[in-house]
């Protein structure tokens, strides 16, 4: 245990490390607080459901509707809230005091609410997954076996929706669709950490991996009674150093991410919410998960890639033994299991398996446990992601590390 | 010179040549081969883009009165293909459309319209629906010319007003679209982004594989001394130049293949999209966009040996590399390559950032110089 601890420091303790770490928390940090312009606007999410309860019911709707329209009459407006709104011009509005100002923007910013509210159910019946089936479908047409496989998959999340749909689970209150703090917070913060960890891991385990080869200690090391075991410790080392980098770099991130945005109402709304729409369609999660739950599983998930990241970066230190080989090959196969899926684009079981890769979770966070209308939307994508990935790991490493226990030690 | 050579070879050993191989190729299909397969990119940029073809041939940058005029009769006769569609189509005979101007009459009261026209547009009406709005875009766009140029004076200060002043004043009206600028634009930045990433990946080495090897000593005690020092350096250089000649040659050659030779003597101001400070021809942008990657080129290059210097290791070289080239893509290629001399950036962003850049790197080559031929080798 010391042993991996001191070979962890011989990468911690380099300057360049951490000054690396501060230029990423910084660009993290610069990117959150560069976007949170709105944050009292999106954080008012919270009032609302204080007041009204997280589900969203006809009683809690017509609840919602009342107070509006008192809040509407107290601005002056006599018949309600939608009609106060709609007569509302530039002068009126300039006309009022700054409390009344305030009044009025919380006043309209419900009202949206109440009206998205009001017509969830409508807009998410609406979704006809009829034709997103034959969307789907056109593009896996070729193989009978897969398209059965697909089609399957395709019905079992349907299924889902229809009881989504039936215990009426996407009727909870979530931050607006147009403020995209689902996209905001998966896609672009959680990647970001965990591409910045990418850089950070490899270039770390290529250090400690290579370290005695390009210090010249390699003869004299193997050669002692610990000897080559001396590669255990530093797998450990690399691995540890890999969890380190990714929780130091996301937790700092979210801690700000947290302080803007309230999230102390929300986080036992579901992820499946239909307010939770920011593109084409909202987040079908697979299963109800709230967003305490998803959190914390795409971290894990995340956590995951990071790890197999570091053993690759591993593999590739004992057979190149250069650390400037190693960081830039081993971003170059990341580049090349990224660009792999491309190449079969005409097969599409082909180009289903090839997808099934690290890159892919690594970089779409924001669509974990979701179904939808692509290959990787199936059921337990990120489970056979990360299984086959372990799986390919762990059988690399092994073969590696019987090389490096046999070979020349020159 | 022998050594030169030797040196020069030993940059490009055939393990670095295989891994520039390999990243050119990721990097390819990574950045670049979008800009070459997607171009022009969906409807109906690809007919404006056809319709231009035609056209610049025909009449130039600048559009007469009269030239305009048969411009409108070409559409004219193309209008008439549409006109027959309609007028044959069962379908719009149920909803009273005579012909295109019925079609396109967006009546919103007509129930059904609307549909048809989406479903003429993506069925059998595609080749020719698109193609008239691609002509309709062009044309449209150059008769408010005036207005829009007077709406920006209105809306603008300084420079920028007194740009778009000039045009009004010297009657400058662009009639084309920035379908092909716009593509070019993007794909020189990525370009440069690749170049860049070469020269890092050739000229890391060129020292650090010396400190690696505690070869240092031994260089400056022998006779050559410490002119092995100078003399990789010239060797470094002119495998820069040699690398990024051929990499500009082979990208631009691959360029090529969008057919985009028709619009190089077109000046920049008869693009009607973005505006720019200088006016000059489209050929002249292209020219001055290589020019301004290959010194930044030489610029990484400086830095790459630089750092091979003074690096004590390969996490300290790939640590500041990586910093280095956050600073490359996030700012340089952005507002200096991407951006260069457009009108939205301060005139003097380009001219003062590079300068300062050149300075900097003149400076720090220097200061790399000093030490190195001075310092204690020993430690």
């Amino acid at each position: 245990m010391r042993i991996t601890w001191y070979e962890m420091k011989k990468a911690l303790t380099s300057p360049i490390v951490l000054i690396l770490f501060v230029a990423f928390l910084g660009f993290n940090g610069f990117q959150i607080l560069s976007q949170s312009h709105a944050k009292e606007e999106i954080n008012a999410v919270n009032d609302l459901i204080a007041t009204y309860g997280r589900t969203i019911t006809d009683e809690s709707l017509s609840k919602l509707l009342n107070d509006l329209n008192e809040d509407a009459e107290q601005l002056g407006g006599q018949d309600g809230a939608e009609s106060f709104l709609n007569e509302l011009t530039y002068e009126r509005y300039e006309a009022f005091s700054q409390t009344e100002k305030e009044q009025v923007d919380r006043l309209e910013l419900f009202y949206t609410y109440y009206i998205k509210g009001r017509d969830v159910e409508e807009r998410y019946k609406g979704i006809h997954m009829d034709e997103l089936r034959s969307e789907f479908l056109v593009s896996v047409k070729e193989s009978s076996r897969f398209e059965k496989f697909m089609s399957q998959e395709f019905t079992n999340w349907e299924e889902r929706y229809e009881e989504i749909v039936a215990t009426e689970e996407y009727k909870e209150w979530f931050f607006l669709g147009e403020y995209k703090m689902h996209s905001e917070m998966y896609r672009s913060l959680l990647k970001n950490a965990a591409l910045q960890s990418v850089i950070l891991i490899v270039l770390m385990t290529a250090l400690v991996t290579n370290y005695e080869v390009e210090q010249r200690t390699q003869l004299l090391l193997y050669t002692t009674q610990k000897g080559r075991f001396l590669m255990r410790n530093k797998f450990a080392a690399s691995l540890l150093l890999a969890t380190l980098t990714f929780f130091m770099l996301l937790i700092p991130s979210f801690i700000l991410y947290f302080t803007i945005y309230d999230f102390s109402e929300v986080w036992q709304t579901v992820v499946s919410s239909g307010l939770n729409w920011e593109y084409k369609l909202p987040y079908i999660t697979w299963w109800e998960l709230e967003v305490w739950q998803f959190f914390l599983l795409a971290i894990a998930v995340e956590w995951g890639v990071v790890i197999l990241i570091a053993v690759l970066g591993f593999f590739l230190s004992l057979w190149i033994k250069n650390t400037y080989f190693t960081w830039i090959l081993s971003m170059a196969v990341l580049i090349g299991l990224f660009l792999l899926p491309s190449v079969f684009n005409a097969y599409p079981a082909l180009q289903f398996v090839t997808l099934l890769n690290v890159t892919t979770l690594l970089l779409n966070p924001h669509m974990y446990f979701s179904g939808g209308i692509t290959l990787t939307r199936v059921q337990y994508f990120e489970v056979w992601s990360l299984l086959i990935g372990f799986a390919v790991a762990t059988i690399l490493s092994i073969l590696s590390y019987r090389r490096f226990m046999k070979k020349d030690v020159v | 010179m022998q050594l030169f050579w030797l040196e020069f070879k030993k940059i490009f050993s055939w393990k670095l040549l295989l891994l520039l191989g390999v990243v050119n190729f990721l990097l390819f299909n990574l950045l670049l081969s979008f800009h070459l397969e997607h171009f022009p990119n969906g409807r109906p940029q690809t007919d404006v883009f056809a319709i231009e073809q035609k056209l610049i041939p025909l009449y130039g940058a600048e559009i007469s009165e009269e030239e305009l005029q048969e411009i409108k009769s070409m559409y004219e006769d193309r209008v008439k293909i549409a006109d027959e569609l309609v007028a044959n189509d069962p379908e719009a005979e149920e909803l009273n459309l005579a012909n295109y101007e019925d079609l396109v009459a967006y009546n919103d009261a007509q129930e059904g319209l609307s549909e048809y026209f989406d479903q003429l547009l993506y069925g059998k009406g595609e080749q020719i629906l698109w193609e008239l709005q691609g002509w309709e875009g062009l044309i449209e766009n150059y008769e408010f010319q005036a207005d829009s140029l007077a709406a920006q004076v209105a809306q603008n200060t300084g420079a920028q007003k007194e740009y778009f002043q000039n045009r009004i004043d010297n009657e400058v009206y662009s009639f084309y679209s920035d379908t092909v600028t716009m593509n070019f634009k993007d794909y020189k930045t990525n370009m440069a982004i690749i170049i860049w990433i070469n020269v890092a990946i050739l000229l890391s080495l060129v020292y650090f594989r010396d400190t690696r090897a505690k070869l240092v000593p031994l260089q400056y005690s022998s006779q050559h001394g410490r002119n092995v020092y100078r003399t990789k350096w010239w060797a470094s250089l002119a495998a820069t130049t040699t690398l990024v000649v051929t990499l500009v040659a082979v990208y631009m050659a691959l360029y090529w293949t969008n057919g985009t030779a028709s619009h190089l003597q077109l000046p920049l101001s008869s693009f009607g999209w973005y505006d720019h400070w200088y006016d000059m021809t489209f050929l002249q942008y292209m020219l001055l966009s290589i020019g301004l990657i290959v010194l930044f080129a030489f610029g990484v290059a400086v830095l790459s040996l630089s750092l091979s210097t003074i690096a004590p290791n390969a996490v300290v070289l790939i640590g500041t590399q990586i910093l280095l080239f956050f600073v490359m893509i996030a700012g340089v290629s952005t507002y200096l390559i991407r951006d260069m001399i457009l009108l939205w950036n301060a005139p003097l962003l380009t001219p003062l950032a590079t300068s300062l850049f050149v300075v900097v790197i003149i400076v720090l080559a220097w200061l790399i110089w000093k030490r190195e031929i001075k310092r204690d080798f020993m430690n």
